[in-house]
């Protein structure tokens, strides 16, 4: 198995080797699809977007997707084990601290890992509310869709976009994300635009209606003379004698909805958690829908 | 032929007798003495005796007014008061003399099986039933304003309507397939368990007294609506709880008036089963089936206060229970009144919600 992990590290020494700029020898970055999930030119394209934010803010950016599970690498019980491990065991990262973030998937059991080594900078553009937001968007966006493509495009743009707002001073955090605060105004803009529009169609609805069933309880006052159908009154004291009374059970049919679970470990439905080991952060999960 | 139809006289001073809901007797209008219907009863004993075997020899209407066939349909009494000509028509049991106002009887209309089994005296008078249709006209804010301060009690009536009283058993058989859906979770999955039953529900109902009004003169939905008379008060039948009133023999035979009260009496056992059948969250009925088993049918006269006014025309009649004092009767609807309420209550409403929902929420 060490064998296998050798061989993804050359394999990203070569793209290193070919890709990168003259001028930052030790920045690295690489996009190794070792399960086909993009084509070729998807593949190509992706590596020149991470090459250019990798140049840009001097930090690796690095996609691996395995096609096998967690476990078929290795003796791992979880995926972050391996990120961890490849990470480690190749030639990769930024400086002595080995900057960088590394986005694994395996595509057997369908996990993810978001790893970042520890460092000053790691550490703060990556906070566990950066990662988290990055794994919202990569996995409920793209990955749930099958949109490998979109998803790593997603990721590195958003690599760029956190360092940038960590090199400007201000770091994602719960207090200050941008693109949160947008969404959230777009979906309270979107939420008062529905609220507006139920509560004008309860206005223009409801009354009518109601003022109808009343004016024809108003009018059944008028009209009291009516056939009788029934001779409830007139049943005898004790006089329903039942002489059957039978419930058979005939035969029972069961119907099965799959419930959607947040954690990843019960064995799918999406979801993912953050955590952290002494030699740097994690966010994992599921991307299986 | 005088002694056709009675009289019922006060033994006191001869003042013509009516009965008195308030004290329940029989009451002299002149002299104001009150009578045991017993005590009268028993004094006319013969005298009704008499006039019901000689009630078979009415006299057929001269058929110089009227045609031979509404004349076949009409009988002529004198009215033993003041003498004065009685044109009622076949049914007629109880009426007053339109000359001397006197309560006369028709011995002859209860004779042998034409007599009622029981009757209920009326607990309410005339005045009741004025009152009665005042309120009605209270709480209907759709009756036109006009209605009640332009129409007038064109005509009221105390009046003994005869009913059959149908007793009876009703077997049933009824079959659903129910259903009842429990969901719960299973690991990752919510599992809808749907248990299927066959459900058979099978009994007798017995009802004692189920009414069909007997006279084909008598609205059945007024007949009808005015239900339930109290049978606590059911007595068993004496003439002497007539004078006042007016009453009709039955012109509609028991045969042909069961079918009425079968049905009720189907439906309501069919009901009566249903009920023992709950727990299940739905149930289609597959089989129903109700088997009717006659018993006794009764004859009895029941208190009805009949009140007619005109309004534009049209006739309204109504009908009071003249023992528990229900009110029934259709009213007209001024459909001006109902789109300027259904107007008035959108507004309101419309306005209410709005601010409701756009300010306060």
């Amino acid at each position: 198995m060490k064998r296998l992990f050798k061989l993804f590290g050359i394999l990203l020494a070569l793209v290193l080797m070919y890709a990168v700029p003259v001028k930052a020898e030790d920045i690295m970055y690489a996009v190794d699809d070792q399960a086909g999930v993009v084509t070729a030119s998807e593949a190509e394209a992706l590596s020149k977007h991470a090459q250019q934010v990798a140049e840009a803010h001097d930090f690796g950016v690095y996609i691996a997707v395995l096609p096998g599970s967690v476990s078929s690498y290795g003796n791992y019980d979880y995926i972050e084990q391996l990120a961890e491990y490849m990470y480690d065991n190749s030639d990769v990262g930024v400086g002595s601290e080995k900057e960088g973030i590394f986005l694994l998937l395996t595509m057997e059991d369908g996990y993810f890992d978001i790893f970042v080594p520890h460092s000053e900078r790691c550490d703060g553009a990556f906070s566990e509310y950066a990662r988290e937001q990055m794994a919202s968007t990569v996995v409920y966006d793209y990955l749930y869709n099958d949109d490998f493509y979109g998803a790593f495009e997603s990721f590195i743009s958003i690599v760029d976009t956190d360092l940038s707002y960590y090199e400007a001073g201000t770091p994602l955090s719960p207090s200050f994300d941008p693109a949160r605060e947008e969404e959230i105004r777009q979906e309270e803009e979107a939420r008062e635009a529905s609220t507006r529009a139920a509560k004008t169609a309860a206005t223009v609805g409801i009354p009518p209606v109601t003022a109808l069933l009343a004016c024809l309880g108003m009018k059944s006052k008028n009209k009291t003379a009516g056939i009788k159908h029934e001779a409830n009154n007139y049943i005898a004291k004790n006089g329903i004698h039942m002489t059957v009374v039978q419930d058979l059970f005939l035969h029972r049919s069961e119907t099965r909805t799959r419930i959607h679970h947040d954690d990843n470990r019960g064995g799918g439905g999406g979801g993912f958690h953050s955590s952290s080991t002494s030699m740097g952060s994690h966010t994992s999960g599921s991307f299986h829908h | 032929m005088p002694d056709q139809v009675t009289n019922y006289k006060c033994p006191a001073c001869g003042g013509p007798l009516h009965w008195d809901t308030e004290t329940q007797k029989l009451k002299c209008d002149f002299c104001g003495s009150t009578f045991a219907p017993a005590d009268i009863s028993e004094e006319y004993k013969d005298i009704n005796e008499a006039a019901s075997l000689e009630g078979t020899e009415t006299r057929d209407v001269e058929t110089l007014q009227w045609s031979e066939e509404e004349a076949k349909h009409l009988r002529a009494y004198s009215c033993p008061s003041c003498g004065a000509q009685l044109i009622c028509d076949e049914h007629t049991a109880a009426t007053s003399c339109p000359y001397c106002g006197n309560p006369t009887v028709v011995p002859a209309q209860f004779a042998g099986a034409l007599r009622p089994d029981y009757i209920i005296p009326f607990k309410l008078d005339k005045q009741a039933a004025v009152k009665k249709l005042s309120e009605y006209y209270g709480g209907k804010p759709l009756l036109p304003s006009a209605f009640s301060s332009q129409n007038h009690i064109e005509e009221i009536k105390g009046i003994y309507v005869p009913f059959w009283l149908y007793d009876g058993a009703a077997d049933a058989k009824l079959a659903y397939h129910g259903t009842r859906v429990h969901t719960h979770t299973e690991g990752e999955y919510a599992v809808t368990v749907t248990e299927h039953y066959q459900i058979n529900r099978a009994g007798s109902v017995r009802f004692q007294m189920v009414p069909a009004d007997a006279s084909s003169k008598m609205p059945d939905e007024l007949m009808d609506a005015i239900e339930p008379f109290e049978y606590k008060d059911l007595i068993r039948f004496d003439m002497s709880y007539l004078p006042g009133y007016l009453a009709d023999k039955y012109d509609v035979s028991s045969q042909e008036d069961a079918a009425r009260a079968d049905n009720r009496m189907r439906n309501s056992a069919i009901n009566a089963m249903s009920q023992t059948v709950s727990g299940y969250t739905s149930l289609i009925p597959e089989h129903e089936s109700v088997r009717i088993i006659p018993e006794h049918v009764h004859y009895a006269f029941l208190p009805v206060w009949l009140l007619s006014t005109r309004w534009n025309g049209k006739n309204y009649l109504f009908a009071m229970n003249g023992q528990t004092g229900r009110f029934v009767g259709d009213l007209p609807v001024d459909m001006k009144k109902f789109f300027l309420y259904l107007f008035l209550i959108t507004a309101v409403g419309a306005a209410i919600l709005y601010a409701v929902l756009f300010w306060l929420i």
